[in-house]
């Protein structure tokens, strides 16, 4: 798995964003299902689920774009019950679904728009800002002609105007090119690192996140299956090794009166759990009948622990 | 808007002039008069609802299709005060856009280089205050309609149907109440007459309703009279438009 280690960095356990019991129905369907969730301080917190989990919904309602049906969250410590929640909303930016920008006005004049929503007299941070995502060079070009990424990066400036403590970014890399991903990504990483901006991501690209994300929710049909941060999903996620031998159907009686965890990858592909080594391997292959090719370390990937969580709900073993 | 505003006055006291100019030319010396400026003030009737509409899809409508108006939640804006926001900014370009289209034809009856004979007296006022209540309402209801369809495509077409359908409503009232109370019908063998009540006429309190709504609507053309039920029905109207606009805000869901 090529996610970041963060065993050097503390994070402080305050929750920047609770979330408690949180339900959203629409009629008779329910989207999301006493979802509870607590964004430490100053982390990345990936939020990883497949289309049609409840991230969108859980995002949106953070933000104030929709009303829970039951349940409630805090930003900062204060209750979403409470009136004091619109002047602690302005601690929180976001991009939800698609960055929300004026396409016929500049990139300097989109977020100059947004530092007049929050009442800002001030226009002195924009041209840091713009920097900040590599747009400082589009002058007066309108934001309806930019590439994707631009659009995207000119959407987390415009949720960064007012310094927020949290930004909530629904899937912010989705359609972009491998250029694209690695910009976004090192923005993002720069924002976290230098501003302490604590970030709740959503990405469908979970290779990507695994290199963002220091803390990480599953969530699966609008209930949150599990959240752990990413030095417990380094410890938990399966250690494999891939064997590739000349004929995979021959030696699968041998894995199994030996009691050995394997899943089948194709027909000359085995991905092997148990803890054995390789000369043991070797010597279940002859005793089969079996040339060994190669044997290589696989370690778990993200998306591969995902889908098992996800397998294990659905009870599919 | 305003440029475009002055350009539609021109074009329309163009016109208006160039047919009073060929009544008055076969009947009598050329001159202005009210009655030119009542022609104006009818067709200010349908020209500034129109730009009142493009202005609130530019506007409000940009906000809502750019999804720009998620930024404006973020930043801890209640739905209520986003509205209000919205329909205060939209009151005070129709009204300066009726200003700017008033001034322009008063200015050029006034003082055009020919005879004129305007004076502003209480019709011509009637007239003036009738036109700006109609701005105001026209302004409140397109506000609740770009607010109620997302597609600002979609509202403005909403919002441009609502002026043919007044004229059609109002219309059918007043064949309502033009229905007279008894016909008279003659007996084809005996060759006597005799009347007879008319069943399609309306009376009692159905009347005085449908008197007071044809009163209150500006497109019954009786750009001279102005009633009690004017000020009534523009008051309702914003008032009613107003309530329905910030029930759909706060309870739209946007994404």
């Amino acid at each position: 798995m090529g996610h970041r280690l963060q065993t050097q960095r503390r994070f402080v356990m305050e929750s920047v964003l609770s979330i408690k019991d949180l339900c959203k129905d629409y009629g008779k369907a329910h989207i999301l299902k006493n979802v509870s969730l607590d964004i430490p301080k100053g982390s990345i917190f990936g939020l990883v689920g497949r289309n049609g989990a409840g991230k969108t919904t859980l995002m949106r309602i953070v933000t104030g774009l929709a009303e829970a049906t039951s349940g409630t969250y805090s930003i900062g410590g204060v209750s979403s019950n409470d009136k004091k929640i619109l002047t602690v909303r302005r601690r929180m930016g976001s991009i939800i679904e698609s960055p929300a920008i004026y396409k016929n006005l500049s990139a300097y004049d989109n977020i100059k728009v947004q530092y007049l929503n929050l009442g800002m007299t001030s226009f002195a941070d924009i041209e840091d800002l713009l920097e900040l995502v590599e747009l400082k060079d589009t002058g007066k070009k309108h934001a309806g002609k930019f590439s994707l990424g631009m659009k995207q990066r000119l959407g987390v400036a415009i949720a960064l105007c007012g310094k927020p403590d949290i930004l909530i970014l629904d899937e912010p890399i989705n359609g972009l090119d491998p250029q694209g991903i690695i910009q976004m990504r090192e923005i993002l990483l720069k924002i976290n690192r230098e501003r302490h901006t604590t970030i709740l991501i959503s990405s469908h690209i979970l290779e990507e996140l695994s290199k963002l994300a220091t803390h990480y929710a599953f969530i699966e049909g609008g209930e949150i299956l599990q959240t752990l941060s990413s030095q417990e999903l380094e410890s938990k996620v399966r250690k494999s090794c891939r064997i590739k031998v000349t004929s995979a159907d021959l030696i699968f009686p041998v894995f199994d009166r030996e009691g050995i965890e394997y899943r089948v990858e194709n027909n000359d592909t085995v991905d092997i759990y148990s803890d054995i080594t390789a000369k043991q391997i070797v010597a279940l292959a002859d005793e089969a009948g079996v040339d060994v090719i190669s044997i290589t370390e696989n370690n778990e990937s993200l998306e591969g622990y995902f889908m098992n969580l996800v397998a294990k709900k659905d009870g599919i073993s | 808007m305003l440029i475009l505003t002055a350009v539609l006055c021109l074009l329309s006291t163009g016109g208006t002039f160039m047919e009073s100019m060929a009544f008055y030319y076969i009947s009598r010396p050329r001159f202005l008069d009210n009655e030119f400026v009542k022609m104006n003030l009818i067709l200010s009737l349908f020209m500034l609802p129109f730009i009142i509409s493009v202005f609130t899809m530019m506007f409000t409508g940009t906000d809502i299709s750019c999804r720009a108006i998620n930024n404006k939640i973020a930043t801890g804006l209640t739905r209520t005060q986003i509205y209000i926001a919205d329909l205060v900014v939209t009151l005070i370009m129709a009204i300066m856009n009726y200003a700017v289209y008033m001034i322009l034809t008063l200015a050029i009856a006034k003082f055009w280089p020919m005879r004129s004979f305007v004076k502003l007296d209480q019709g011509m006022i009637n007239s003036l205050i009738l036109v700006l209540l109609t701005c105001i309402s026209y302004a409140a209801m397109c506000i609740v309609i770009q607010y109620f369809f997302s597609n600002k495509l979609f509202a403005i077409i909403v919002v441009l149907f609502l002026l043919p359908s007044l004229l059609v409503v109002t219309n059918q009232i007043k064949d309502k109440l033009d229905a007279p109370y008894r016909y008279e019908v003659k007996d084809k063998d005996s060759g006597e007459s005799y009347w007879e009540l008319n069943p399609d006429y309306i009376g009692g309190t159905s009347r005085k309703v449908l008197t007071a709504v044809y009163n209150s609507c500006a497109y019954n053309m009786n750009i001279s009279d102005l009633h009690a039920e004017h000020y009534v029905a523009s008051g309702v109207i914003i008032v009613l438009s107003t309530t329905a606009g910030l029930i759909s805000i706060n309870k739209k869901e946007f994404s």
